[in-house]
């Protein structure tokens, strides 16, 4: 009798085992379905996927939290300038092209490129009629002139504006405009010598440069410069009611949940020869937990991420099912990941303390963390090869077998900065996704010569502001090294290094020199880069800047990073914009 | 052949018989239940390993931070079966770190056993206070007491102690031992109110024995009373909930842990591996068996030891 009962109860526990084993690993296995027509891996990379005119359906995208700002003028996240696309136009703009073709701008809201007398220092720009807004109100001239000068008041912060601030005003000394800003000044504007600096004519623009600034096209095509109507301006809160001069306006948004976006009925494809919208709403929502995110890209709830690739996780499920990877890209973008090592925190204000982080670094342990060779391509050098004058090859500091760490060589740096046991240093860091296993290894990576460091956490909404991006806190915490990614804000030396590298782009908040970098060397190269109009001359400087800042040990790259995506198969016109750090360009994509 | 039997039969009458002890008649019957010896064995084998961890690891070559990254595949799992386990890595790898899961694991066996039995000792100490006060006395005392239990048993803990744990993560300059203290401080004065209660049942019971009648009769002044009297009566109970409390915090500390309120990585925890694991759960799913099991059998041999203990003082106690 026993036995039978016996028997019997253990056969239905091992059957109520097989099926909840079944269930929890078959989970896994749902997702695997036809391969999708017209996809392959990395076709997003080197062209347009699933081409198609047809127009209708809404987006379903996600981020993990709100973009810094939805100003034009006060964005500086790199996808973020991508979803910019989707609701402002500038006078130029990057076309919708994979690859290299995307990275040269051509008129958007201007009839044509501008034109340069006067050495380069005058430059000519019309505008199309008849262009409008969501408010039905015409763009004019006048509104990109507005749009510039707001950038000049202490309200309009943490956007890419240092570019033009002393290009078109007198600066003094310190860097510092005269020009006030319309809010302060409604009656000023910014001036060269005395005289306007832009000048409106009609629809024609006239900008006169303090020196002539070789890379101005690219400045005309980010959305600093996109056209902002003075009587809806509100300052420092625009960004809750940004008024759309593209083809998509704002139908709501919630800076904790997400924003919606239908289209424009004032905008026209016949006057827009950039962008092909063609879905009628964009969801994005935002979910911090990128897991979650993953699993319903993966389900084909989501079409992708706009701020970013998916985790190792579901990088695994990529590379094991073939109808996955099909609809997945791998790209290189503009991106160097690296490490700040802050030079006014002691010891590491003794270069060869500094260098002994150089080369006790594990920079492939780091890399496997961000997923291995389909996470990043190992870097000696900070200057990334979508700069034109890189060299990828160049390494000063030999990263040791495997790239692993020279620890001989951490040693005598060590001995040479007086430390030969090693020191106590600080890390700064973000402990969502990725970012505390980051920590984990790079810990593990510098106590193998004796250098032991502490844990700061930061949160993501105000690590760059006023964590890292203030030299006083870092002072005053003691913040030693920062784990931190940066792309060119255009293609060229110039739009790579001024904001990290020049003494004259140390801010008090929202600083991107986080080393406080201030290299008279370095300074004179960056002050007369774009002054310089050879192409051939510039990519000497280019490597010149690049050989400096790597000679002062402040910034310790690990890899170029590559991101890797995975989306839906009903999308079409899909493609990754590659000049703003190879992100799906929304504005573009529709769904079948 | 008569001569010896008679003898051994007079020896046998003439021998005194020897009282023994509760304490001596509670460990006979503990060492025959075989569940409670194997689980003590084990306790104390788990306990020894944590407190060796640092002896252990070395011996073996591994250790809780060092990465070995030859291990992993290009983007980071174990390359072998098993999450990487091999003779040098007896319980696999971490993904993505390479780090030793065996030495991990002992290392946060270390923290799991010591913030739990730190914190069952003060919550066993708060209890007995609380409770041979409130049993003792009795009158507004007890109710004042009592009032105050009901509060403790209705709060809710786990939101609290999330609460404080994350505002002391804001504080900028807080080492990882204020952590832990606070930890201990929490879970101890969270889970105190249970064997309060109990005690202060026994103690109203015990009270009104004739050897309290005695001792009040003799003059002996309350505190006599109460340490001398009541409390060696009582160590019985207090030792079988202490037992059985400590599984409980146990599974608190790894809770919290887990949540990320914890002890901070790179200090490793059972709950801690466990969020980490489940995230790549798909992956490499024998990274999340290994500390789940390792909780699963510590806590389940805590709570039969508990019962072992419980029996061992009481028999006819019906479960």
């Amino acid at each position: 009798m026993t036995k039978t009962r016996g028997l019997r109860a253990l056969v239905s526990v091992g059957v109520a085992t097989g099926v909840i084993a079944a269930g929890l690993f078959g989970a896994g296995v749902a997702t695997a379905s036809t391969r999708p027509a017209g996809m392959t891996f990395n076709g997003a990379v080197t062209g347009v996927e699933n081409p198609s005119a047809k127009t209708g359906g809404t987006l379903k995208l996600a981020a993990i939290g709100d973009c810094d700002s939805w100003d034009p003028a006060r964005t500086y996240y790199g996808y973020c300038w991508v979803l910019q696309r989707i609701f402002t136009r500038s006078l130029l703009a990057y076309p919708s092209k994979p690859g290299v073709a995307g990275a040269v701008p051509v008129p958007d809201l201007a009839t044509g490129l501008p034109k340069y007398t006067n050495g380069g220092k005058t430059v000519t720009i019309t505008l199309k009629k008849g262009q409008k807004y969501s408010t039905g109100a015409v763009i004019t001239a006048g509104d990109i002139k507005y749009a510039i000068e707001r950038t000049y008041s202490d309200q309009i912060t943490g956007g890419p504006v240092s570019y033009l601030t002393c290009l078109l005003d007198t600066c003094d000394k310190n860097g510092l405009a005269q020009y006030q800003g319309p809010y302060k000044q409604p009656s000023n504007q910014p001036k060269l010598g005395g005289k306007p600096s832009i000048v409106v004519s009609g629809n024609t623009l006239t900008f006169h440069l303090a020196s002539p600034f070789s890379d101005f096209n690219n400045l005309l095509a980010m959305s600093v410069t996109a056209p902002v109507p003075a009587k809806n301006d509100t300052g420092a809160t625009y960004t809750n009611h940004v008024v759309s001069s593209g083809p998509f306006e704002f139908k709501s948004y919630n800076a904790t949940t997400g924003v919606v976006w239908v289209r424009n009925p004032f905008w026209s494809q016949a006057g827009d020869p950039v962008v092909h919208p063609h879905a009628t709403e964009i969801d994005l929502n935002y979910n911090s937990d990128a897991t979650a995110t993953d699993n319903a890209i993966l389900s084909s709830q989501v079409d992708y991420s706009v701020d970013g690739g998916q985790q190792t996780p579901a990088l695994l499920t990529a590379l094991g099912n073939p109808s996955i990877k099909a609809r997945s890209d791998n790209p290189v973008t503009i991106f160097t990941r690296y490490v700040a090592v802050m030079q006014k925190v002691a010891p590491l204000n003794n270069i060869h303390c500094r260098k002994a982080i150089f080369y006790a670094i594990n920079k492939y342990a780091l890399r496997v963390i961000r997923g291995g060779s389909y996470g990043g391509q190992l870097a000696g050098t900070m200057m990334n090869p979508s700069v034109p004058g890189s060299n990828a090859n160049y390494n000063p500091y030999p990263d040791g077998a495997g790239s692993q760490g020279n620890l001989v060589a951490a040693k005598a740096e060590l001995a040479a900065c007086g430390q030969p046991n090693g020191f106590y240093v600080n890390v700064a860091y973000v402990p969502t996704g990725r970012g505390l296993k980051i920590y984990e290894a790079l810990q593990s990576a510098l106590a193998r010569v004796g250098i032991h460091t502490g844990s700061k956490q930061g949160v993501a909404a105000t690590f760059y502001s006023t964590f890292i991006g203030s030299p006083a806190n870092i002072l005053k915490q003691k913040l030693g090294l920062a784990v931190v990614g940066w792309g060119a804000d255009f293609p060229s030396a110039y739009g790579f290094y001024q904001s990290i590298a020049n003494g004259n782009a140390i801010l008090p908040a929202g600083n991107s020199n986080y080393v406080s970098l201030n290299d008279p060397k370095i300074n004179k190269l960056l002050d007369s880069f774009e002054a310089t109009s050879s192409a051939s001359t510039q990519a000497k400087m280019a490597s010149q800047i690049d050989h400096q800042v790597m000679a002062d040990a402040v910034y310790l790259p690990f890899q170029f990073d590559k991101t890797f995506y995975i989306h839906t198969s009903r999308l079409t016109n899909l493609y990754l914009q590659a000049a703003l750090g190879s992100y799906y360009d929304t504005v573009n994509a529709g769904v079948q | 052949m008569m001569k010896s039997a008679a003898a051994t039969a007079q020896a046998v009458a003439d021998a005194p018989v020897k009282g023994r002890s509760l304490w001596a008649i509670a460990w006979g019957r503990l060492r025959r239940d075989k569940v409670a010896m194997a689980s003590l064995i084990f306790i104390i084998l788990l306990t020894l390993a944590a407190i060796f961890a640092p002896l252990i690891t070395k011996w073996m070559g591994v250790d809780p931070t060092s990465q070995d990254l030859n291990v992993l595949g290009d983007i980071g799992f174990p390359k072998g079966p098993w999450g990487g386990v091999s003779w040098k890595h007896i319980l696999g790898v971490e993904p993505q770190l390479g780090r030793d899961i065996f030495a991990r694991l002992l290392y946060g066996a270390r923290i799991s056993l010591g913030i739990s039995l730190s914190a069952t000792v003060i919550s066993v100490v708060l209890g007995v206070l609380f409770g041979i006060t409130a049993g003792f006395f009795g009158g507004w005392i007890d109710a004042v007491i009592s009032r105050f239990l009901d509060v403790m048993l209705a709060f809710p803990v786990l939101l609290f102690a999330i609460a404080v744990l994350v505002i002391i993560s804001n504080i900028p300059h807080a080492p990882n031992y204020f952590r832990i203290v606070l930890l201990i401080l929490i879970i101890g004065v969270f889970s105190f109110a249970y064997p309060a209660r109990i005690i202060r049942g026994q103690t109203i019971s015990l009270r009104e024995r004739e050897f309290v009648e005695a001792s009040t009769s003799l003059g002996a002044g309350t505190s006599r009373i109460l340490f001398s009297e009541l409390l060696p009566n009582l160590a019985a109970p207090i030792l079988v909930y202490a037992t059985l409390i400590i599984p409980v915090n146990i599974i608190f500390e790894a809770t919290l842990s887990f949540l990320g309120v914890g002890v901070q990585p790179p200090t490793p925890s059972w709950g801690g591996m466990l969020a980490d694991a489940s995230t790549v759960f798909q992956a490499d799913p024998f990274y999340l068996v290994v500390p789940a099991v390792a909780l699963f059998v510590t806590v389940l041999a805590f709570n039969l030891l508990g019962d072992g203990v419980r029996d061992a003082f009481d028999p006819k106690s019906t479960r």
